[in-house]
């Protein structure tokens, strides 16, 4: 035929073409998938702030004595310790339940042994969320801080978020019931890492009081 | 000047028809696919939202009400799943110091989901709320939990595990603390009653 172009693209019309497309899709596929990860994110914070809420909640309805006896045995002799605990602080998490007493006890119907009760805790779910042993953790450690304490406890390895809190703390000294190694009453921190960005943990804390009336934590 | 008066022939049209409905086809399907992942996304979102709003609700009521004790109250009816959360007392101090229960301020609450209506609701054991002879609220609506295009479909189970009795007054004993097991299965209708997408389980624990 005559004058009918008959050329084809060229390599450079079929790339910049390409180009184009890439160019347009890129952000919308990117913005989709950007817009599922803040999602996932805030759900799994708001499990995270859901569940370190249940924690302390339920950590009242432990026998008090159980969980003195573990801060008393760190109090006296924490370098000793196998858990990795380098300062005046207990650290319980699902792989630490069976420092609690009677892990072996056979179960009663109606009724839960501490470290069964840790177990539930550790196992919670909140909307399908649950976190393992490194990112679910929970510090016990003396409600009267004098400065020494205050101090081991804030060059030791706890989390950073945890650290913050006990910066918050005042110290006792000069009071007349200031001493650490008093454990009628210990701090509970509960510390749930969501995410792994800088800023992706929660942190709730509590004190619980010796029993009242067989009832911890009123 | 030479110009080309000439059409195109059938055989270029057919090539072009074809080619362009492979590339409109392909422009399609990846537009209708990137609709569907985002419609299931928001979907999932909705639903996820839907189940985080009866969790918090809930745990939310459990700790602000101070619940000391949990009945189980619907194990005899049939589609219905009934617990009774109550706050039976405050500790008080009299005049000598001595602390001691004041049971002056018990009141419960009821959580109930029912199968019948694909619903779950939570409000006051009070006269005029609940009917406790029809085992429910004489206005559901206003104690509803879920949002009126939510169903929470059969086979969700909202149970609890007790692991320590307490004794209360009249002596008598009941749960004192108990694991709550939220298992709810969710789907969305649209306006003209049919569902989009699968149902989705969630689970949820709260300790008290």
């Amino acid at each position: 035929m005559v004058g009918l172009d008959k050329k084809g693209f060229t390599l450079l019309e079929l790339l910049a073409v390409i180009v184009l497309a890439t160019a347009i899709m890129f952000p919308m596929v990117n913005a989709l998938l950007g817009n599922y990860e803040v999602n996932v994110r805030m759900h799994s914070r708001k499990a995270a702030s859901s569940m370190s809420i249940t924690t302390m909640y339920a950590f009242g309805k432990f026998e008090y004595g159980a969980l003195r006896t573990l801060l008393e045995d760190n109090l006296n002799d924490y370098e000793a310790s196998e858990y990795g605990e380098d300062g005046y602080y207990v650290l319980l998490n699902k792989d630490a339940c069976y420092r609690l007493p009677d892990p072996y006890a056979i179960e009663v119907e109606g009724t839960l042994n501490e470290y069964q009760l840790c177990s539930y805790i550790y196992d919670q779910e909140w909307n399908n969320f649950s976190y393992d042993s490194d990112h679910f953790q929970t510090y016990l450690y003396p409600y009267y801080l004098d400065t020494a304490t205050k101090e081991n406890l804030l060059d030791s390895s706890l989390p950073n978020r945890v650290k913050d809190h006990i910066r918050s703390i005042p110290v006792c000294d000069g009071r007349t019931s200031c001493d650490p190694n008093d454990l009628s009453a210990m701090r509970i921190s509960v510390w749930i890492r969501y995410s792994d960005t800088s800023e992706g943990s929660v942190v709730a804390s509590n004190g619980l009081l010796t029993d009242t009336e067989g009832i911890s934590g009123e | 000047m030479i110009r080309n008066n000439h059409g195109v022939t059938l055989f270029e049209l057919l090539i072009s028809i074809s080619v362009g409905s492979v590339v409109i086809v392909m422009l399609l399907s990846i537009m209708t696919g990137v609709m569907t992942t985002r419609n299931h996304i928001e979907y999932d979102n909705k639903l996820l939202d839907e189940s985080y709003f009866i969790s918090e609700f809930i745990q939310a009521k459990v700790f602000d009400l101070g619940v000391r004790s949990v009945e189980d109250i619907g194990t005899d009816i049939e589609g219905k799943q009934i617990l009774k959360l109550s706050h039976e007392y405050e500790l008080a101090q009299d005049e000598d110091g001595r602390i001691y229960r004041d049971y002056s301020n018990r009141r419960s609450d009821i959580l109930l989901y029912d199968e019948a209506t694909e619903s779950i609701y939570y409000g006051p054991d009070e006269e005029g709320v609940w009917d406790s002879e029809t085992h429910s609220f004489i206005n559901p609506v206003e104690f509803r939990l879920n949002a009126s295009n939510i169903r929470v479909i059969e086979g969700s189970i909202i149970e609890h595990v007790c692991f320590e009795q307490a004794q209360f007054e009249n002596e008598e004993w009941r749960c004192y603390s108990a694991i709550i097991t939220i298992n709810i299965t969710l789907t969305m209708t649209l306006e003209s009653g049919s569902t989009i997408y699968h149902p989705k389980a969630f689970q949820t624990t709260i300790i008290f």
